[in-house]
């Protein structure tokens, strides 16, 4: 029996939806992303469902590569076994995991530089992924991550299973305030971060960005009224 | 470098070899379209890296494998995947080699070296190293075949741009 190249990957991540494993695959240190079965759901709407899912992300990759946004390079796409494998960005750093690392190292004046400057970096990436009328659908700090090769940072757009193309202002506005909360959970100083991130936003996206930022308000007021009421 | 291999899924081989001056191509295709050559027969031209044959094949092979193929072989599935159309005429004649090309890329999966061995030795031609295909690749042809404009080159090189395309090339 052949063994296959996929047999010596290692389980990495295990998510909500999907299960990440690290390995080689055609000579290229790669991660695959396989999607599992929910067993609380009908097993038609969820091999649709999965489906759509691999769809939305592989699409959304050419997009925003098309769009002058980082994403891994895809190498495989697999509805039969339900994965995608792509390229490894190796050594990266979710922005959680590098805000986090950031506000534990001791020099706090270059840290407020590499915030400045990855907050400008995601401002200036999110402007060109809605001026392409992407919405990400997940926009966490999980799904952002950072490479550094001597020197030079780099912000890459990961995770598009919950991506579609849609032109209106409320849907981005949906996509700024869910990382405007994952910034809230992780980072004390976020109203500077956010604030940084906004700027930039509206420095590429300059002709709707007004009318996106009061969305903005408004759903954040819808979130406030939420939280209220539990 | 004369020979390129590369262990695809389901312990599949792919075989690589580079021909200059061949003069029997013909023969060599009429043989490929009666299934008597099993082989696919490409054109240099848009070919950026051997990986972009190994992202195309490894598609044909999982496909084979795990649900059925498009095309009516694998050769005719690497060509039609390397394709961005969804024409498959298209994707063979833009990706295939013509009667006049005398550069050719001679693609195998064999199930033996016998099998490799006989397929090479039907090429009237120079075997060059594999590295010499980048004298006969038209980046512009590449970029404008994949749609490929400059906000994305600023952050992808082209290898990275076009494999992309062909894994993604049914959801698009
Ligand atoms: N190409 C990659 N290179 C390096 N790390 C990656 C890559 N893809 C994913 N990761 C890491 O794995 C984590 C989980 O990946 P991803 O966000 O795609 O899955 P998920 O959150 O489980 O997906 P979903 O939300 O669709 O269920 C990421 O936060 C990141 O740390
Ligand atoms: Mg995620």
């Amino acid at each position: 029996m052949e063994t296959d190249i996929t047999d010596d990957f290692t389980l990495w991540k295990q998510g909500a939806e999907a299960r990440l494993f690290t390995g080689n695959y055609l000579g290229k240190s790669s991660v695959m992303k396989e999607r599992f079965t929910k067993s609380y759901r009908n097993s038609t709407l969820d091999a649709y469902l999965t489906k759509e899912r691999i769809k939305a992300e592989a699409k959304t990759l050419v997009r925003c590569r098309s769009a002058g946004i980082p994403t891994p390079t895809l190498y495989l796409v697999d509805f039969e076994r339900k994965r995608i494998v792509m390229e490894n960005l190796e050594n990266s750093l979710t922005v959680k995991d590098y805000i986090i690392q950031l506000s534990e190292t001791d020099d706090s004046n270059n840290n407020l530089n590499e915030l400045e400057f990855i907050s400008q970096e995601i401002g200036r990436l999110l402007g060109k992924m809605h001026s392409a009328n992407i919405i990400h659908g997940d926009l966490t700090t999980s799904n952002m991550l950072v490479t550094q090769d001597n020197g030079s940072v780099r912000l890459h757009l990961i995770d598009f299973g919950l991506s579609y193309v849609q032109q209106s202002s409320e849907d981005k506005a949906v996509d700024l305030y869910v990382l405007e909360r994952a910034l809230l959970s992780t980072h004390s100083n976020v109203a500077q971060m956010f604030g940084a991130i906004l700027n930039a936003y509206q420095l590429v996206f300059k002709d709707k960005a007004k009318e996106i930022l009061k969305k903005l308000s408004d759903v954040r007021a819808r979130g406030r009224k939420r939280d209220m009421i539990g | 470098m004369y020979s390129f291999e590369q262990k695809l899924e389901f312990g599949v081989a792919l075989h690589l070899r580079l021909f200059s001056n061949v003069k029997n191509t013909r023969e060599l295709r009429s043989g490929v379209m009666s299934g008597q050559l099993l082989c696919a027969l490409i054109k240099p031209k848009l070919l950026v890296d051997p990986f972009q044959l190994v992202i195309a094949a490894n598609k044909a092979v999982v496909r084979q494998n795990v649900s059925s193929l498009v095309t009516k072989s694998i050769y005719t599935e690497i060509l039609f995947n390397l394709s961005p159309s969804k024409n498959i005429t298209q994707g063979l004649t833009k990706f295939g080699v013509g009667d006049d090309d005398t550069d050719i890329f001679v693609l195998v999966i064999p199930n033996s070296d016998e099998e490799l061995q006989e397929v090479l030795r039907q090429v009237d031609g120079d075997m060059r190293p594999i590295e010499d295909a980048k004298e006969m690749l038209s980046i512009n042809e590449v970029i404008k075949t994949y749609s490929i404009h400059n906000d994305e080159l600023a952050i992808s090189n082209l290898l990275d741009s076009v494999v992309t395309r062909i894994a993604a090339k049914d959801c698009l």
